[in-house]
């Protein structure tokens, strides 16, 4: 007691505890006056450069809007100088200011706690209490006061989710009617149809059981129905669930098909209008190719189709017509020919022209809507490719063939991802994906393997893995199971590779011409000639034919699946094909 | 064409081609400085680990609340000032829940060290990384001038809103809206020295109010020293407030600012025996009961919370503009318009978060309804302590209480002559 | 009825090792865990320039005072055109370097004649603020070289980028500290 007393009365004498307060007192003044010099600064910062950069904001529009005054010019140019030799001299003083004072502050906190050791007090324990009573009673207290601080937190939380904001459903509901339907199927949904050219992803494979193997088109075995395709064209079907859509062409009219898969009865037909005579004027139409030679693309709420006049049309499963846009008459030597592809609400469009690269594009429109989306300008000359969309890494890829670029996009936002010179001509076999790897063809010169980048691909380059020289086709797209690649040849010419090196297993000549691109179906590749015979060949390292079977017309589309279907296109009817009970 | 024109805003088409240029004009490169090297995360990691188990010899071995002070000196110039606050510790609790649940999202090998080190130390030593090693716990603890003390039912009572903090912060991470520990870390101003006004005056008001309630933010706001709570509560060695033996000289009772000494226990009445059980019977019903209450109100909030997702933020805004309610468009708007993404993959996306705070909501409420039963609970079971002790979940670490107690004189002394020191 | 205080104790006793010994197990198996991800990176934040509308808040959002955001010049892309739209401002009187043409408000970018009729721009880092009024003039009628990026040697890599959180576009991303870029490129 009485020390504490005499601490009291001694310390203002003790020169060290003088020495201390004085100090403090001294940083406080400072690390205060550090402060104010900050906050002012950072006032002029905040408000007076705001503020001067609006007024020279406006004393250039000034000087845009009026005549050319060299006088208001020069003060621009002062005042320019000015602010900014101010406001970085500002920058740099709060810079090192903040610096100080955090300085001045660990000062202050010691000359405090200098201060301090001069005025320590003893522990000085107050009389005990009754431990029992107490402890009895701090256990009742903070038992009581968490049940209160609980009550109180719950009935706060409770208050804000009544201030709360609605939620999305409420507000949702009453302005977005037409947006509640969805735009799109999913990617599951795209896999389980035969919703673009080569059915899912572009690949050529089959998903689907039950696929007849015999058929005969002059007893009429296996055809379950046959119904005639008014416009000529060379487009594959495509089926989501119950409908096939098709087009067709002529030099009057362009027109969209839609069937009912159970009978083959046409539900409706959409006319797509012509462009105008004057770029028709222009156009290319070749037999081999002619005037709907693009497949259409679906994607499980609309189906669209585009021409050889560049003219692009999209309908509801009703037939109602959505949009049109006209693209312009592609130049095309062959006429055009790519398919479209979609993604989601993204219709993509390899709109490929000219002899030399400059106006081709790869185009995606908003399918529900016709407008673009966006655009990219491709290096590359006329094609008669596809794109194919592909899930690469939890990526989705838009692959796209051209002269000599093999490129990958970004499907959801156009960007490009990769390239790779490997290809050359006038390429018109689609790239097919599978086993890792990418597999192009250079019509007439080689099959190229490819590697992608792994993910994220923006910065690696993809890799060419081999090429192969053989009976390299020139229409037909290959076809691959993951462990071999075939390709067929408009010649007839069957060419199987090994896909790790790209060894050429066997090179069979089936006798006959193609034009529609292979389908495998299990271990079976489906090949359709154009005298309409489908020949069926085990998919094996040796070559072995199982089957062939026969339609009285002639046939350029690729076959079509679904779940125990075939649905063929020929020159003039559409053929389901389906095993019978 | 007008609509592609303005669909491209910022992603122009190439309009020029590249110049032939005729004289021999050399393009200059664009330069790319790197990121800070990868080995300097791994020496942030070795200072992290060698300044624990400096701060566990000190506390342990030497018992000098000088060298944890000078320690955290050293812990705030390095990992504060001069690390300016990032990586933390405490921060990195956020990137250790985002990579659980977003599996893009791979934790860096220094998160996952900062996260685990300092609770592996508090199984052994307790929480050594607070007393001595955290950044933010040393800037407050240079200001401890006037510590009041809390008492101990409302320290509980206030820590309930750590928990819910906690809670908050995890669901945040989860569902991806963001770092909130990161977001509202009161001191990062001042390691960084920017000017960011409102995080100054966080700082300052912490740092003001530390002066007479010792260390706020940890006490009352870290979630991070909640996690290290429990493993203090575990560890297999505990600070002791005397070297050997306690001799109940109660010089100690008011020693530590952080209200962390607990004193000997009376041995409870014989009498409040069957009350005492049909409370807890009472109170575990109770446990059921306050989670259920907890999940209902986490459900009922988490449209409220969801609003802090970027992702429900543009949807309403995008809502707006489609009803005609925003004729010029924000930044956020444009920026969706120019995206090219459709309106439904928005709707579709703004539902999934919707989803994502809705089980997250109930699960934090689950939570915190948890927390606040089992600490009712926890007060109706009593521990029993002869001596004067350190509380093992509340103690810092800080050594402040060695030099009250007796013992330690004497124990200082017979260092000089060799005789024995106790773990 | 009530056991024994020492059976009590060592019940107590009992639990608590338990719970220490899964806790440690756990933090091990959380090593065990991270070890068998070794592949484990670091992180940075970048820009992705095809995502940036060119807002402005890069230049006030950076808890950086003076923005760890810069503008980058894609050279390769560039036009080297006369009336620069990233330049000057819109319908300049003049084709020339004074403050009263420019649309930068620092003055932070260069034009050099290189050769008829081809300008040079270069970006002056130091005194580019990251505001993106070049980038927007520059994609709205010219080839969008220039562009945004989070500058490494000046980001402090923060947990959670400030800026990131008020991008109205989600352009601020994660990228591996491996390659801390996300660089515009031409498309040939």
């Amino acid at each position: 007691m009485s020390s504490r007393d005499e601490s009291k009365y001694l310390l203002p004498q003790n020169p060290r505890y003088q020495a201390a307060v004085s100090s403090l007192i001294v940083s406080a003044v400072f690390w205060a006056v550090v402060g104010l010099l900050l906050a002012v600064q950072f006032y002029h910062l905040k408000v007076t450069d705001e503020r001067r950069s609006r007024k020279l904001e406006a004393l250039r529009h000034v000087y845009q809007t009026s005549g050319a005054d060299e006088s208001l010019a020069e003060e621009i140019r002062q005042l320019d100088v000015h602010y900014r030799r101010d406001h970085l001299a500002r920058l740099q003083f709060l810079y090192r200011g903040s610096g100080l004072f955090v300085l001045f502050g660990a000062v202050f906190v010691g000359t405090i706690l200098w201060v301090r050791s001069f005025h320590q007090k003893p522990p000085h324990p107050e009389p005990l209490e009754d431990r029992t009573t107490a402890q009895i009673q701090a256990a009742r207290r903070t038992r009581w006061a968490v049940s209160a601080g609980t009550a109180v937190l719950a009935s706060a939380v409770l208050f804000w989710s009544f201030q709360g904001s609605q939620t999305p459903q409420e507000s949702a509901g009453a302005e977005d009617s037409s947006e509640s339907r969805p735009a799109f199927a999913s990617w599951e949904q795209m896999n389980q149809n035969w919703p673009v050219f080569r059915g899912p992803q572009g690949a050529g494979i089959c998903p689907f059981d039950n696929i007849p193997t015999e058929w005969d088109g002059a007893s009429g075995k296996n055809i379950r129905w046959k119904v005639p395709v008014e416009l000529p064209g060379h487009n594959s079907p495509v089926v989501w669930e119950n409908r096939i859509f098709l087009t067709g062409a002529d030099a009057k009219r362009q027109e969209v098909y839609c069937f009912n898969a159970e009978d083959g009865t046409l539900l409706w037909t959409g006319q797509v209008p012509l462009a105008p005579a004057a770029q028709r004027e222009e156009m290319t139409i070749m037999e081999d190719t002619g005037y709907a030679a693009s497949t259409a693309a679906v994607n499980g709420v609309f189906v669209a189709a585009i021409f050889a006049d560049g003219q692009v049309g999209c309908f509801d499963f009703d037939g109602r017509r959505q949009w049109v846009r006209s693209l312009g008459v592609p130049a095309s030597a062959y006429g055009y020919a790519s398919s479209l592809t979609v993604y989601e609400n993204r219709l993509i469009i390899q709109f490929d022209q000219d002899y030399e690269p400059g106006r081709s594009k790869l185009i995606a429109l908003d399918i529900t809507t016709g407008q673009t989306l966006w655009e990219r300008e491709r290096p590359v000359p006329n094609s008669w490719t596809s794109p194919t969309v592909v899930e690469w890494g939890g990526q989705m890829q838009i692959l796209t063939s051209g002269s000599p670029w093999l490129i990958a996009y970004d499907a959801t936002d156009g960007r490009e991802l990769w390239r790779l010179d490997c290809l050359g001509g006038d390429v018109a076999p689609t790239q097919i994906a599978a086993a890792g790897r990418i597999f192009a063809v250079h019509p007439y010169t080689h099959l190229a393997a490819v590697r992608p980048p792994q993910a994220p691909a923006e910065q690696m380059q993809a890799e060419l893995l081999w090429k192969a020289e053989g009976s390299i086709p020139d229409i037909c797209s290959p076809v691959s199971d993951g462990r071999l690649v075939w390709t067929v040849d408009s010649e007839g010419v069957l060419e199987c590779f090994d896909v790790q090196d790209g060894s050429r297993l066997y090179s069979q000549d089936l006798q006959a011409v193609f034009q529609a691109s292979p389908v495998l179906v299990g271990d079976i590749l489906y090949l359709l000639s154009t005298k309409g015979r489908m020949i069926l060949v085990k998919a094996a390292r040796t070559f072995e034919q199982i089957g062939q079977n026969e339609l009285p017309e002639s046939f350029t589309a690729s076959p079509a699946f679904a779940p125990g279907r075939i649905y063929l296109r020929g020159s003039r009817h559409l053929y389901c094909i389906e095993n019978r009970r | 064409m007008g609509l592609i024109l303005s669909a491209a805003a910022v992603q122009a088409a190439q309009r020029f081609p590249p110049p032939q240029f005729e004289t021999d004009y050399q393009m200059p490169t664009l330069t790319t400085p790197p990121p800070r090297a990868a080995v300097w995360e791994l020496v942030d990691v070795g200072v992290l680990a060698a300044a624990l188990g400096l701060a566990a010899w000190l506390i342990f071995r030497k018992r000098s609340r000088h060298g944890i002070a000078a320690l955290s000196i050293f812990s705030l110039l390095y990992f504060g000032f001069w690390r300016k606050g990032c990586i933390c510790s405490v921060g990195s609790l956020g990137n250790v829940v985002l990579s659980l649940f977003d599996s893009s999202y791979v934790l860096p090998l220094t998160a996952a060290a900062f996260f685990l080190l300092p609770i592996l130390f508090a199984l052994f030593f307790g929480r050594v990384f607070c007393g001595a090693v955290c950044p933010l716990g040393a800037i407050q603890d240079w200001v401890v001038f006037r510590p009041l003390a809390v008492p101990a039912w409302l320290e509980t009572t206030f820590r309930l809103g750590a928990w819910l903090y906690l809670a908050a912060a995890v669901l945040f991470a989860a569902v991806g809206a963001g770092l909130l520990i990161c977001r509202y870390d009161p001191f990062i101003a001042f390691f960084r020295l920017g000017f960011n006004t409102p995080l100054w005056l966080l700082g300052l008001l912490f740092l003001g109010l530390g002066v007479f309630i010792a260390r706020p933010y940890c006490r009352f706001v870290c979630p991070y020293g909640l996690l290290l709570r429990q493993a203090g509560r575990l560890s297999f060695w505990h600070v002791r407030i005397t070297p050997d033996e306690c001799i109940q000289c109660r010089l100690c009772e008011d020693a530590c600012p952080f209200g962390a000494i607990q004193p000997p226990t009376a041995p409870w009445p014989e009498s409040m025996r069957p009350a005492e059980r049909r409370r807890l019977v009472f109170l575990s019903g109770l446990l059921l009961v306050l989670m259920g209450l907890g999940g209902w109100l986490g459900y009922r909030v988490h449209a409220g919370l969801a609003a802090g997702h970027p992702t429900v933020e543009l949807a309403r805004q995008v809502r707006l503009r489609q009803a005609g309610l925003m004729t010029e468009p924000t930044d956020t708007v444009r920026a969706f318009e120019v995206s090219g993404r459709t309106l439904q993959s928005l709707w579709n996306q703004e539902a999934a978060v919707f989803q994502r705070f809705a089980w997250g909501g109930i699960a934090a409420g689950i939570f915190v309804g948890f927390v606040a039963g089992v600490k009712l609970i926890q007060m109706s079971i009593h521990f029993k302590r002869t001596d004067y002790e350190a509380d093992r979940a509340g103690c810092l670490a800080c050594g402040r209480c060695f030099a009250f107690c007796p013992r330690q004189r004497i124990w200082e002394a017979g260092k000089q002559t060799g005789s024995g020191e106790k773990q | 009825m009530n056991p024994p205080p020492s059976e009590l104790l060592s019940r107590r006793r009992f639990l608590k090792d338990g719970l220490w010994t899964v806790s440690l197990a756990a933090a091990g198996a959380a090593v065990a865990a991270l070890a068998s991800r070794s592949r484990a990176k670091e992180w940075v934040w970048q820009i992705d320039p095809y995502k940036c509308i060119g807002c402005g808040r890069c230049a006030t959002h950076c808890v950086l005072s003076e923005s760890a955001v810069k503008c980058v010049h894609a050279f390769e892309m560039c036009g080297y055109c006369d009336l620069c739209t990233g330049y000057f401002s819109p319908d300049p009187k003049a084709l020339q370097t004074g403050a009263e043409h420019q649309l930068c408000p620092t003055g932070a970018i260069r034009r050099r004649f290189i050769e008829e009729p081809y300008f040079e721009f270069t970006i002056d880092e130091s005194r580019c603020i990251g505001c993106g009024k070049c980038v927007v003039g520059c994609a709205a009628f010219g080839n969008g070289s220039l562009f945004l990026q989070i500058r490494h040697d000046r980001c402090l890599n923060c947990n959670e980028c400030a800026i990131g959180r008020v991008c109205p576009s989600e352009a601020i991303v994660r990228v591996p500290a491996s390659s801390p870029y996300l660089l515009k490129v031409r498309n040939p």
